[in-house]
């Protein structure tokens, strides 16, 4: 009897483990008055170079299946992101192409937890390796509720970036 | 460092061990089964699962809809069914980890016996890969926080382009495609190699223990009966992208490494958990074993009955066709690799008997640092040493608490390898011979034996279950045996001596000279 008193104790204990440790003690990702802003995106930015317009002569030289008109430089410039909440710095990010030749898109992506609250969200990015300035920029007043998760993208067939 | 390290695993686990051995008895207490246990668990987590299949629907509005059916509306059967597929996956984690930390507090892992230990980490990573994807598939809050987590992690590896958590911040962005994924990854792909993996991960044992006993079973399931009803496994609120999660109810023993990806960074999480891992993998090598030479076999005494092949461990001795022109069948072949010298064939070998006077103890298989007649000297010199009434000669496997505890009780004892290495005929000649009244075996518990089954096959051989047998004419009341394993032990053999030798019947009165 004080065997199988044991034993129904140890597999109590057992399972009393189980089933507390599967669910306690909550994780608190975040306070009741903060949301989330996510940037995430991947874009090709420019070419380094300016393709150049092959000459009759040199296409006639290559194979007829490697005849394209143009030749462009493969490598990309980096991209650079900023985004801005009323002014004020909230992330910045220098992305480098993907693939050996540096040939492919840059990623970013960021989950930034901010208070709730309004705000004029301004996004830019800079894609053509020009020093100063943004070759893309997106503006728009928002108002982040609690346990909100707003978006923002950008867009590559409309060149614009988008935020939802 | 390494030895305080193993006894405070020992002094911990002994705390759990001794009321389960006190309460399940030696052989079925869950410590003994612990991988055994581990496989039970996937049994229940595949039945349960191929219930949860039936009713599962892969895609992004059916998943947590189709959960929900079986948690709610299928309560009694589907609900169940759920429940047991999420504690069985937790039962699994739990006793992954006490069989792991078990191994090591008793050294269990180096040396020979590197390639169990390593070819169990990847079956860590599996179980756990299988949890965390079995978690996206319910697609409620947790899902989803999984999801991108997951996502954020496999994307600070080099080798993926483009980002897989912009995948999961919208709801657009979700496919049906990757449900099938998921399910297919869960469901057959690591299944099948985790099944491979467990095969890899015994393949060097012999007589691997896949099934717990019976009633422990039997026990288990019921216990995960009842906690299912009365505790059922409940999806979170269904995944919402455009929604961010403020506060979740986590399953600890998956997703515990989880919240650090938010606290420190993804690349430092990998950096922990491989980090972790690797240490695991390369610690059969910290510091590497001191390894004794391999049992031998010596033809002429060999007559080829198998018992040792039978009774090694480790898969370390083979019968081969005869090569001396013998008349027997067969003979053994140790393959050193294999041979971890704990001495255990020497016991089976039934060659190996102290009764010879005529030629010397050379038994068929015998260990070259400890050989059968080194410890029938020992045996003998000890019994000379012993006087009174009751006399009691005790052998104790080497680097058990018991050697020391009896070396500084001056109590005359016999140090061997493993308890299995003494064959039932060495008791025999002790008792019959009348060199001692009693024989106390300070032996590792079943579950703590140093050799896996040296422990088990004593106690048979003594009953009389096995061969080589103790034979009928030796009273079973004086033959007692005490677990000096874990370091709780320290301090009680020389009172289970005591008690054992108040409990003997009356004394031997034969010769007591020591024969030469």
């Amino acid at each position: 009897m004080t065997r199988i008193l044991g034993q129904a104790m140890a597999f109590g204990l057992f399972v009393t483990i189980l089933g507390v440790f599967s669910v306690w003690p909550d994780y608190r990702l975040l306070d009741e008055r903060e949301a989330i802003v996510s940037l995430t995106f991947s874009h090709a930015a420019q070419r380094v170079g300016e393709c150049r317009r092959l000459t009759q002569e040199e296409l006639n030289a290559l194979p007829p299946n490697m005849r394209k008109p143009d030749e462009c430089p493969r490598e990309r410039h980096e991209i650079y992101v900023e985004m801005h909440l009323d002014d004020r710095l909230v992330y910045s990010e220098r992305a480098l192409p993907s693939g050996l030749w540096k040939d492919g898109k840059g990623d970013i992506y960021r989950r930034m937890t901010i208070d709730a609250g309004d705000y004029a969200l301004f996004v830019g990015m800079n894609d053509s390796g020009s020093g100063d300035g943004f070759d893309y920029v997106g503006r728009q007043d928002v108002t982040l509720s609690p346990g909100q998760n707003l978006v923002v993208t950008f867009d590559d067939l409309q060149k614009a970036f988008v935020i939802e | 460092m390494l030895a305080i390290l193993q006894k405070a695993g020992r002094t911990g686990l002994g705390f759990l061990q001794r009321p389960l051995a006190r309460a399940f008895g030696p052989v079925e207490s869950p410590f003994n089964h612990l991988g055994a246990l581990t496989i039970f668990f996937c049994w229940i987590i595949l039945i349960s699962g191929i219930w949860l299949l039936i009713f599962f629907r892969t895609s992004v509005s059916g998943a947590f809809e189709s959960v929900e059916y079986l948690t709610r509306e299928q309560w009694y059967l589907g609900g169940i069914m759920r429940s047991l597929h999420r504690y069985a996956s937790d039962g699994a984690i739990l006793t992954i980890f006490l069989h792991i930390f078990n191994e090591f507090s008793f050294d269990t892992y180096r040396g020979k016996r590197w390639f169990s230990w390593i070819t169990g980490m990847p079956l860590v990573w599996m179980v756990f890969a299988l949890g965390i994807t079995g978690y996206w598939l319910v697609w409620d809050e947790l899902a989803q926080y999984v999801a991108i987590t997951s996502a954020e992690l496999l994307d600070r590896i080099p080798i993926f382009t483009g980002s897989m958590a912009a995948n999961f911040l919208t709801d657009a962005a979700l496919s049906d495609r990757f449900f099938t994924l998921m399910a297919f990854l869960h469901l057959i792909g690591l299944p099948i190699f985790l099944v491979f993996g467990i095969w890899l991960h015994v393949f060097r044992l012999s007589r691997a223990s896949i099934n717990p006993p019976r009633r422990l079973m039997a026990g288990t399931l019921l216990a995960l009966l009842v906690l299912s009803l009365i505790f059922p496994a409940e999806s979170q609120d269904k995944a919402d992208m455009g929604l961010a999660m403020q506060s979740l109810e986590l399953d600890w023993f998956y997703l515990h490494a989880y919240p650090l990806a938010q606290k420190w960074s993804p690349g430092l999480v990998w950096l922990l958990l491989v980090g972790i891992s690797a240490l695991i993998v390369i610690a059969p090598w910290l510091p590497r074993q001191k390894t004794r030479q391999a049992a031998t076999v010596n033809l002429d005494f060999c007559n080829g009955c198998q018992r040792c092949a039978d009774d090694c461990p480790y898969s370390a001795i083979q019968m081969s066709p005869r090569s001396d022109g013998l008349k027997y069948d067969t003979e053994a072949v140790v393959i050193p690799e294999l041979c971890v010298s704990c001495g255990i064939c020497v016991g089976a070998c039934p060659t190996a008997s102290p009764f010879r006077s005529k030629s010397p103890l050379v038994p068929g298989i015998d260990l070259q640092d400890l050989p059968a007649a080194a410890i029938r000297e020992s045996m003998l010199a000890a019994a000379s040493s012993l006087n009174g009434d009751k006399r009691i000669l005790s052998f104790a496997c080497r680097g058990s608490s018991a050697c020391d505890e009896l070396k500084n009780a001056g109590e005359a004892f016999v140090e061997v390898e493993c308890m299995g290495q003494i064959p039932p005929s060495f008791i025999d000649f002790c008792l019959s011979r009348s060199f001692a009244d009693g024989v106390f075996l300070a032996a590792c518990s079943a579950s703590g034996c140093h050799y896996r089954l040296g422990t088990e096959w004593t106690g048979k051989r003594i009953s009389r279950e096995r061969d080589p047998r103790l034979r009928k004419r030796i009273d079973d009341r004086r033959i007692a045996a005490a677990w000096c394993d874990f370091p709780q032990h320290a301090g009680r053999v020389i009172d289970q001596i005591n008690a054992f030798r108040k409990s003997l019947p009356e004394p031997l009165y034969a010769a007591r000279e020591v024969a030469a």
